[in-house]
């Protein structure tokens, strides 16, 4: 492989994974916001979203310089293909992030009542899942990454159990229609950061090994 | 060695032998011509006589029988060319011999050699003619012949000799130097064996000094080169080690970067703060490891700068952190960049300290405020209305007197807080080993008019020989001050339950209620001075704010320690724990209570 095509390699994971760290961070300072009931940190969260933006874009350019550029074969194009499509995986959760501190605002806004799911558990969760991921993407870790996809389903588990909770408190307390439906939305918003999360460990698996295994299909060995 | 060796001695041998067989037969030649030559004057001595009378036959009859007795042929030719005698052929039959080289050099005076090829026997023969003189003049020539064949035959065994005993040569040197090639070798091998010792690094391996002087010299130099590199290396392991003591027993966090981002090293310190393992990481990408962007803007910002730059970088996972950075760019000794150094300082704590410093001083000015605009208002309403409605002027100088109790309890919060965190910084609090009993019995006494207007029930347990080390006065306070809290956050007929026991080591007072309870988020901030859970609420029930921060330094003043556990609408359980001496002797305990 040429030097050139390995330091623009080396560049663009540098770059996704500064990327990752920011979505992170967005995601844990939205679920921040929202338990510390801080309408500030909130409103800093939704102006920061537009650097994860720009960030984006600067990680595809570079996916596509890298593409014309080098025609990388193997690894190095799945590793090129993956990574454009966990930016945009990456690009979603950043704004997953801005629709809970969109919600955190709000639910503050009507007074903060108490928080009646685990809120901290769910992100915990996701958060791992998250971290997993990209952990496996670093490590080329496909044992790590097909963990990740075992654990969508607790966190699916999660967000149900959550709605349950919230339509008996609907039932019994009309009050708090508003605050709970904003809840449900971050708890909703949470369990399509793993999805995401989830398509990223997908995306580890195929660069590593070269197969898809969205939809099922790579299960059974296909 | 062994074969270049052996090359050169065969050589060597087969020089030799070339040139033996070369002197043996030049040699042999020269003895068998000689040997001619003798005959020839033999037989000269013997035909001189029959050949000055003519008589040819009796000159053949004595060729015929020398040449049986002597083993050659012989021939006797006049002067004219004609053969009178020959050997091996009647004369006869011979033709003029005249022109023969031997013959030629003969008739001129000279014994006369040559070696050709004989028409006469079809053979290569070799010729020794010698002239027979007689007055003076060349008579006739007695030429001695012998083939050369069969000399050549002689020759053969000669060769097949020399061939073998060079053969036998080859062998024994081929075996000597086998063993002096073995003897010089293996010493080197030795040696070789030793060097690729070092190499691997045991530089304290020392190489046997044996064998020749030059091996031996060889060796010693070598081992003296593996002693200097020992030593150097120990001297750089020291510093090394001397570096990273230095650098793991620092407090602050230092990370090496390359210039990719790679991670050249970081101390123990460092890899606290990010929770990553120092043995782990070298030589990953710092992007890989670290998910706080703003640190790795803060890398990246340093690999570029040309100059020096700090900052407060906040980690806002796992928990709120605040480090103030540095960063200087790396360079080898040739003022090349090879990368950055970041060194990491925790600030959270100074952080938190500057932030309640703040708030506190915000809160001591608003809490100090809001009674006095209150007494300010009432005063100047009675003055303005010039006491007329004596009814009203009561109720207004009740409201300023309320108020001015609250500015007093406020301020004398203060002092307590201060008298004890001043008293706790010098050591001035006097600290007695004494009963538990009796100061949470007064405790309660003190509350029991508060509690009753609720129709709250105390109930205390207590051991009765439970002792601790104690400033009984500032310990009431402190379990008042949880007393009173109690009370006011419990519903009327609630239950308050104050229980002292100990554990290992220590006692623990509990104050327990069954009250509203206290979300979780406020628990961490819930000791700080004039921080309220319910702000209107607290002042309603005429609190300081400072209830709290009392019992925190008090118990802190105990070296001990408070803690709160709290489940919203289930209550709250506040413990203060303070290490324990021995407990007392039941002697000493007189009266019970409980």
């Amino acid at each position: 492989m040429s030097v050139h095509l390995q330091r623009e390699i080396d560049h663009l994971k540098r770059q996704l994974l500064s990327l990752c760290a920011m979505v992170e961070e967005q995601v844990h300072l939205a679920i921040r916001a929202l338990l510390e009931r801080d309408a500030e940190l909130a409103r800093q969260i939704q102006t920061r979203d537009s650097e994860i933006d720009q960030r984006e874009v600067e990680v595809e350019e570079e996916c596509l310089k890298t593409l014309a550029l080098h025609q990388p074969v193997a690894i190095d194009l799945r590793f090129v293909v993956a990574t454009l499509k966990i930016n945009s995986d990456l690009e979603r959760i950043g704004d997953l992030a801005v629709n809970i501190a969109r919600k955190a605002v709000a639910f503050i806004g009507q007074g903060s009542a108490e928080i009646p799911f685990d809120v901290a558990g769910m992100w915990q969760k996701t958060q791992g899942m998250l971290h997993d991921s990209i952990d496996a993407l670093v490590n080329l870790d496909v044992g790590l990454a097909n963990q990740v996809c075992a654990q969508d389903n607790e966190v699916d588990q999660m967000k149900r159990e959550n709605r349950k909770r919230a339509e008996a408190i609907l039932l019994k307390d009309a009050a708090r229609v508003p605050g709970i439906l904003n809840l449900l939305a971050v708890s909703r918003n949470l369990e399509r950061i793993a999805d995401h999360a989830t398509n990223i460990a997908e995306d580890v698996i195929y660069m590593v090994q070269g197969r898809i295994i969205r939809h099922g299909t790579g299960v059974d060995g296909g | 060695v062994f074969w270049s060796y052996l090359a050169i001695m065969v050589g060597l041998i087969v020089v030799l032998g070339l040139y033996a067989s070369r002197e043996a037969r030049e040699f042999y030649l020269d003895r068998e011509s000689r040997e001619l030559e003798t005959a020839a004057h033999l037989v000269k001595a013997r035909i001189a006589e029959p050949l000055g009378g003519g008589r040819f036959a009796d000159v053949q009859a004595v060729c015929a029988e020398s040449s049986r007795s002597l083993g050659m042929r012989i021939t006797v030719i006049l002067p004219s060319g004609k053969v009178v005698g020959e050997s091996s052929e009647q004369p006869e039959h011979l033709e003029n011999h005249r022109n023969r080289p031997e013959i030629i050099e003969a008739l001129a005076g000279s014994v006369g050699r040559s070696r050709r090829f004989s028409s006469t026997r079809g053979q290569e023969l070799m010729y020794v003619a010698v002239p027979l003189k007689q007055d003076g003049r060349v008579a006739a020539v007695i030429r001695t012949s012998f083939p050369v064949h069969t000399l050549l035959q002689t020759f053969h065994v000669v060769y097949l000799r020399i061939g073998a005993a060079g053969l036998a040569a080859t062998l024994l040197v081929a075996l000597a130097s086998l063993v002096v090639a073995r003897k010089i070798v293996r010493p080197l091998e030795v040696i070789r064996a030793g060097a690729e010792r070092f190499a691997g690094g045991e530089l304290e391996h020392r190489l046997p000094i044996r064998g020749a002087e030059e091996v031996r010299m060889l060796a010693e130099s070598m081992n003296h080169m593996a002693q200097e590199l020992h030593q150097r290396m120990q001297t750089i392991i020291s510093q090394e080690h001397e570096h990273e003591a230095v650098l793991s027993s620092m407090d602050e966090g230092v990370l090496a970067v390359d210039q990719t981002g790679k991670i050249l090293s970081l101390n123990d310190a460092c890899g606290k703060l990010l929770s990553l393992n120092p043995e782990k990481v070298r030589g990953r990408l710092v992007h890989e490891l670290v998910r706080t962007c703003n640190l790795l803007e803060f890398v990246e910002r340093t690999l570029i700068s040309a100059t020096r730059i700090e900052e407060d970088i906040e980690f806002s996972r796992p928990d709120n952190r605040w480090m103030h950075a540095h960063g200087t760019v790396l360079r080898d000794p040739q003022g090349n960049k090879i990368g950055a150094l970041i060194v990491l300082h925790d600030i959270t704590r100074l952080r938190h300290l500057e932030n309640v410093r703040r708030d506190f001083v915000a809160n001591v000015s608003h809490e100090l405020r809001t009674p006095i605009t209150s007494i300010k208002g009432f005063v100047e309403t009675l003055l303005a209305e010039e006491l007329e409605d004596k009814q009203t002027s009561l109720r207004f100088l009740r409201i300023v007197l309320k108020q001015a109790d609250r500015l007093d309890a406020i301020i004398h919060d203060l002092l307590t807080l201060s008298r004890v965190e001043r008293g706790a910084e010098g050591q001035t609090i006097q600290l007695e080993r004494e009963r538990i009993c009796p100061v949470l019995q007064s405790a309660v006494e003190m509350c029991e008019r508060k509690a009753a207007d609720k129709q709250i029930d105390i109930e205390l347990t207590c051991a009765d020989d439970l002792a601790a080390t104690i400033n009984s006065p500032l310990l009431e306070q402190a379990v008042v001050n949880l007393l009173d809290n109690a009370i006011k956050y419990s519903s009327p007929r609630g239950h308050v339950r104050i229980v002292a026991v100990s554990g290992p080591g220590e006692v623990t007072i509990r104050v327990e209620d069954d009250g509203c309870g206290i979300e979780s988020r406020h628990l961490p901030r819930l000791f700080e001075r004039f921080y309220r859970v319910d702000k209107a609420r607290s002042r309603e029930l005429g609190g300081t704010g400072l209830g709290l921060a009392i019992v925190k330094h008090i118990v802190a003043a105990h070296d001990g320690s408070v803690q709160v556990q709290s489940t919203v609408g289930a209550g709250s359980v506040f413990s203060i724990r303070l290490p324990a001496g021995a407990s007392l002797t039941p002697a000493d305990s007189d009266s019970a209570c409980g």
